[in-house]
């Protein structure tokens, strides 16, 4: 029984050595990178870094990503000027594209249709409204020399608060000892991604149901889609919003019309992509991640990059 | 619970280490413990189904000992009609009697009579129950054909029963086995743990880096198949062809390996039945312990082949059409039955039944001939086409599945439903058929590597094979827990 344990202790580290070995060699872990809250209060990702994003237990997607001085990833340095024609496209991870080389981003698509025109990538997984109006404000002095502003939004996600409040303990959390392991340990990240560990959080889930357990209120759809408009208004009221710079970049399908007809009885300009996308013959997103695959992403610049073409007589 | 569950993950190791340290010198309170670990394993599915284990295991202990309590020839047979009445009622009436009821609405509305369904019961199938009403009806048999003896030891007999590692879906153990071994004291084995160990490794890769990656694309394939071209619908039967080998041969690798840990030596289920030269030499590698099962107790008994070419003929086609039946409660798998029938019977007539019963192809050499080549392919083309009515839901299905192929003969590109490159599952697939190859001589030990450091490898790579093919998303249970 001793030999037993002794040894299967020693396969079992020898083993995970060669595993991690392998995955780092295969790179078949996601490089996640640090973030970090600005002095202007703008949480964002630390400046300098490069890495591969990876999706799917194959490398099923595989794309390098670079984070600017500014610290969002894009191909370009953000350096707006009263000379140049400049768009920014704020949004969340849709817009941040870990999932596309940061060379072929919408971003860049954009640029490719239109002339004489640099498109700045403000994309950080998880932006909400608040996040968006917030960088705004934070970075006046640049907004105010960027001519146009497309901010992504996802009715459903964006708008749950009215108020923008910086994450400090999520970030300090990314500091602490056990994410450090786990970004560290490239293995464990790996077999975390592709769920191997769903075992423990089942198990874990299973324990902590209590049959006396709270049930949450549940708030139909017409309360809560007025919620989510009344924290739109409030947002706008605080941050302020220039309705002849800025304009919308949703999927009609998805967005409630109590937010629509409001956009258009205010004079908020959108933009659709929800139609195009329904008329791709192959699928625009990633099946694997949902996000917009270089189909998606050619469709998404083409709307906007229509839309600009217009605007600035381009045609 | 399912052996490739963390739940099996924790629950292993703790039986493994109350058995060989708590337990170690007490074997027959090893055989309480592993009883009561076996009632707790089938009981997290369904505790209520325990008191049908409970029966069968109580009605077949008093009959074994009641046939071997008289010479009378009568009273020894009424005992056994009374294990293989109970026996089959429980599996007539939890598996069948929907079904019987169903057909019989079918036949009768075929004559132009409606009879309303208003006999069909909402019964849920107990997980194993095929399983451990055949190895208990096994026990009766022995002991009415003499060739065991019963024991009296009750507590051991619930335990050669409900066996955990081999309880939902075998191998079909023989009294003679595993009961003989429950009722001596088990040693540990450092050499037998280790085997157990590996076998377990193997298993676990055939369920989930073969069985489960390949299942989403079978299933896409069968349920669409009306829009797809012949070589898709080939592909997807083909594929689930190594679906059901890699689930089903994975569970059975487990099982012989979870219980080589505890001392217990289980009998061979699958013997690479992929490198069959015939459907004869198929059926003596696939689901061993059921297609011995059938040979002992229907087939013998009905005088196999000792009686004229016609009544042998006749025996082979009642085999496959009770094997048929016995996987499910569906006109398809009594047509997989008939197929299987049909093929055999060539076989048979042409006295090429029991020709490769001891030998493997290549026996001499590195690869096979070219006529083995040749063997090869067609037995697994005749295996996997009889997969269509394996895998169809209906009879209907399969004849669909069937025509789509023949009038829709051409190709074109699959993707996978998920978008995932096919090319990795091509690559897997004849990795895999290559390494079974070279293994191919010995079912229990498929590691057999001489340098450690090669084995190490060998270890580390099925392993990432494993997490590169894991499926969360998939339903992980096994496909032979239906039947």
């Amino acid at each position: 029984m001793k030999k037993l344990v002794l040894k299967g202790c020693l396969y079992f580290v020898f083993i995970l050595v060669s595993l991690e070995v392998l995955v780092r060699v295969l790179h078949l872990y996601d490089d996640v990178p640090l973030l970090y809250i600005d002095d202007f209060g703008v949480q964002k990702t630390v400046p300098g870094q490069t890495g591969f994003a990876v999706t799917g237990n194959r490398r099923q997607n595989f794309a390098e990503y670079r984070i600017n001085k500014f610290g969002y990833n894009s191909y370009r340095e953000f350096k707006p000027s009263k000379e140049k024609i400049e768009i920014a496209l704020i949004g969340d991870s849709f817009i941040e594209g870990f999932n596309q080389h940061y060379y072929n981003s919408t971003g860049k698509k954009v640029e490719d249709r239109l002339k004489d025109v640099e498109v700045y990538e403000y994309g950080r997984g998880g932006y909400d409204m608040a996040d968006q109006l917030h960088l705004m404000q934070a970075y006046k002095k640049d907004f105010d020399l960027i001519d146009y502003v497309v901010i992504y939004i996802k009715f459903e996600n964006d708008l749950q608060r009215s108020e923008y409040l910086p994450e400090y303990d999520y970030i300090a959390l990314k500091h602490t000892l056990k994410f450090k392991v786990k970004r560290h340990i490239k293995l464990l990240k790996y077999a975390n991604s592709i769920g191997l560990f769903d075992g423990f959080r089942d198990i874990r889930a299973r324990l902590s149901t209590h049959k006396w357990s709270r049930k949450g209120k549940e708030i139909n759809e017409d309360t809560r889609n007025k919620t989510y408009l009344e924290n739109f208004r409030t947002l706008v009221k605080t941050f302020g919003f220039n309705k002849d710079k800025i304009v919308f970049l949703l999927d009609k399908r998805r967005t409630s019309n109590l937010f629509l007809n409001y956009c258009d009885e205010m004079g908020y300009t959108y933009l659709d992509f929800g139609m195009p996308f329904e008329k791709a013959k192959r699928p625009p997103i990633l099946i694997y991640d949902k996000h917009w695959n270089n189909l998606g992403r050619t469709i998404v610049a083409d709307v906007i990059a229509d839309y600009f073409k217009a605007r600035l007589n381009q045609d | 619970m399912v052996f490739n569950s963390l739940d099996y993950f924790i629950f292993l190791p703790t039986v493994f280490f109350v058995y060989w340290v708590i337990l170690k010198k007490h074997w027959k309170a090893q055989n309480i413990f592993i009883l009561i670990c076996s009632y707790i394993f089938y009981g997290l599915w369904d505790w209520r189904f325990l008191s049908l284990i409970l029966l069968s295991t109580l009605v077949d202990y008093f009959v074994g000992i009641q046939i071997h309590s008289t010479q009378e020839k009568s009273k020894r047979k009424g005992w056994l009609w009374v294990s293989v009445l109970f026996n089959v009622g429980l599996l007539g009436f939890f598996k069948y009697f929907n079904f019987f009821v169903d057909s019989w609405i079918d036949f009768a509305s075929f004559f132009g009579y409606t009879i309303k369904s208003t006999w069909t019961l909402k019964v849920i199938l107990p997980v194993g129950i095929s399983f451990y009403t055949f190895q208990t009806m096994s026990y009766s048999f022995d002991i009415y054909y003499k060739r065991l003896k019963p024991t009296k030891d009750f507590l051991s007999f619930a335990t050669f029963v409900s066996f955990f590692p081999q309880l939902v879906a075998g191998p079909i153990e023989r009294a003679s086995n595993l009961l003989s071994q429950i009722l001596n004291k088990r040693n540990f084995d450092y050499a037998q743990v280790v085997s157990g160990l590996k076998l377990i490794l193997w298993g676990l890769f055939k369920k989930v880096a073969i069985a489960d990656a390949v299942a989403p694309i079978v299933d896409d394939i069968f349920a669409n198949y009306t829009t797809y071209p012949a070589s898709t619908l080939i592909l997807g039967v083909t594929l689930f062809s190594f679906q059901v080998y890699g689930d089903f041969s994975g569970y059975s690798d487990i099982a012989i390996g979870t219980a080589k840990l505890f001392g217990v030596e289980l009998m061979s289920n699958f013997k690479f039945p992929n490198f069959s030269r015939n459907v004869a030499e198929y059926w003596q590698r696939w689901h061993v312990s059921l297609s011995t099962w059938f040979r002992h107790y229907v087939y013998i008994p009905l005088g196999g082949s000792r009686v004229s070419k016609l009544k042998s003929i006749r025996n082979i086609c009642i085999v496959f059409l009770v094997s048929g039946f016995w996987h499910g409660a569906n006109w398809t798998f009594i047509f997989w039955g008939a197929f299987h029938a049909l093929a055999f019977i060539p076989v048979f007539l042409m006295g090429r039944n029991t020709i490769y019963k001891n030998s493997v192809v290549g026996e001499n050499s590195i690869f096979p001939s070219f006529v083995e080549i040749g063997q090869l392919i067609l037995t697994f083309g005749i295996v996997t086409f009889s997969r269509i009515f394996f895998r169809s839901e209906s009879i209907t299905a399969a004849f669909g599945f069937i025509n789509q192929i023949v009038s829709n003969f051409s190709y074109e590109i699959y993707y996978h439903p998920m978008g995932y490159r096919m090319i990795d599952y091509y690559i897997l697939l004849a990795l895999f058929v290559l390494y079974e190859y070279k293994i191919r001589k010995d079912e229990r030990a498929p590691f057999k590597f001489k340098s450690g450091v090669v084995r190490f490898v060998a270890y580390t790579v099925v392993i990432l094979l494993m997490m590169l093919f894991y499926d969360d998303g998939v339903d992980r249970s096994f496909i032979y827990f239906q039947f």
